[in-house]
């Protein structure tokens, strides 16, 4: 069943880096990395927490730091909301991927200031709304599509 | 998680990231990893949608739908002609060209050999924020970082990064890519930048003295060696005075970057000589940042270089 699991995510990392084709400046990673933080398996965590980051600051152009610094901020933020909503309620994505958001605004403006790198401002704000907006609604399929996988699991 | 502990690992976190941050600005250790596992991950995963995207359509166009194929046939036999005609008259003025470099002894021996590529997707991910796309060859297959690329319309950009098998480019249009280049009648230098998406380009460093028109074509200079000398970068569209002693040139690209499919490669004759300084990103000479800051790659260029006169300086004392 463990092999069946690791196929699932990579599966997923497919599917990930094929809509990305489609949605420049979009992360379809986050939304699986909330998931398999929820599920609570720290070396699945582990496992996919490297991997997003790796294929992530692969195809990116930014030298290594910024991803890594993101989605580690995703943990944090994960961890600190805890305290004030249930995990799979919509209020506690809603307000985490508005985190997510605007800390990937802050550390690729602040970054890209340090590394002498001119970037579009304006198309940043962009892409940081539609990350809003998509975060949650990934989320939201992943989350239906794992419990499915779970309970397969389980039988 | 208790709100110190928290805290705690925050901070942990913060002094852990500052860590491998200033490690990879040395080495580029990460920078490379990363690119050889991730970029590869992501590039086999595009290149099999691709694949299988190219097959569907292959597929439909080559057996079901060949509708207009007579017509087209019958032009394309036109074209085919009109190019023929065309190559003869050409290969007789390079006949000529030859005789006259020869007859005034100036060494144009220069082979830049050209290699066919696939573009896999533009910007791909969140992480990407540069005018550039993914190509189909790594540095196992001739695309290594500054390879310059063009297409038959002229120069495209530059590899960024290569992973083995796959690799990114950067285009001309982004902020931060420069070229030197000379006007094609007037021989005047400048160097043009690009001014992001979809924008004009800037043709940079040219005094007002000199003779610069609207419409005429801007060519690589080759005097870096980043380049080959003579490849049409783009067309001058607008020449304005500035405040300063330098003219304010705006240029348009010559490449439709919309609608490009396959590029060449331009593997470097003098790959042995190493080029003086020429980052793949550099930023703008009168950006808000500060001119001096050593631009992204530069430091393995600089590694390069060192290395390289290392090797040389061992291969004199061995003499």
């Amino acid at each position: 069943m463990k092999a069946l699991n690791v196929l699932w995510w990579l599966v997923y990392i497919c599917f990930a880096v094929f809509l990305q084709i489609f949605s420049a400046g979009v992360d379809f990673f986050i939304p699986a990395l909330i998931v398999a933080l929820q599920e609570k398996k720290k070396v699945q965590f582990s496992l996919v927490f490297c991997l997003f980051i790796l294929i992530q600051e692969g195809v990116g152009t930014m030298p290594f730091g910024n991803v890594f610094l993101w989605y580690s901020l995703t943990v944090i933020f994960f961890y600190a909301w805890r305290w004030f909503f249930e995990v799979e309620s919509l209020m506690f994505i809603l307000l985490l991927s508005f985190a997510l958001s605007v800390s990937h605004y802050f550390i690729v403006s602040v970054l890209a200031s340090v590394q002498d790198i001119y970037i579009d401002y304006t198309a940043l704000q962009d892409e940081c709304v539609y990350q809003m907006f998509f975060t949650p609604v990934l989320w939201h399929g992943i989350s239906y599509l794992r419990k499915g996988f779970r309970n397969a699991e389980q039988d | 998680m208790n709100a110190r502990r928290l805290i705690v690992v925050f901070v942990l976190l913060f002094m852990f990231f500052l860590g491998i941050y200033t490690w990879n600005e040395r080495t580029s250790k990460l920078d490379t990893i990363s690119t050889n596992i991730g970029l590869e991950v992501a590039g086999f995963v595009v290149r099999s949608v691709v694949y299988v995207s190219t097959t569907v359509s292959d597929f439909w166009n080559n057996y079901i739908s060949l509708v207009g194929v007579n017509e087209e046939n019958k032009h394309l036999k036109e074209e085919l002609f009109n190019a023929k005609r065309e190559l003869a008259s050409a290969k007789e003025e390079k006949a000529e060209l030859d005789r006259l470099r020869k007859l005034l002894s100036i060494d144009y021996a220069v082979d830049w050999k050209a290699e066919g590529v696939r573009i896999l997707a533009w910007r791909l991910g969140a992480n990407d924020f540069f005018d550039s796309f993914v190509l189909s060859k790594g540095f196992f297959s001739g695309s290594k970082v500054g390879t310059p690329i063009i297409n038959a319309d002229g120069l495209i950009g530059r590899v960024l990064k290569a992973g083995p098998y796959t690799s990114v480019a950067l285009l001309l249009t982004d902020s931060g890519s420069s070229v030197s280049v000379i006007t094609e009648n007037g021989r005047v230098p400048g160097i043009v930048q690009g001014n992001g998406h979809n924008q004009l380009l800037s043709m940079r460093f040219v005094k007002k003295n000199e003779e610069v028109k609207v419409g005429e074509r801007i060519l690589t200079s080759g005097l870096d060696l980043s380049f080959p000398k003579g490849i049409p970068v783009g067309e001058i569209v607008s020449v304005e005075s500035s405040s300063n002693f330098m003219f304010e040139i705006q240029v348009r690209p010559l490449v439709n970057f919309e609608k490009l499919e396959e590029v060449l490669l331009l593997q470097n004759p003098f790959e042995h000589i190493l080029p003086e300084g020429s980052p793949v990103y550099s930023p703008k000479p009168n950006s808000m940042f500060s001119p001096m800051a050593t631009p992204y790659l530069v430091q393995s260029e600089e590694n390069d270089i060192e290395k390289a006169f290392d090797e040389q300086a061992n291969a004199n004392g061995a003499n």
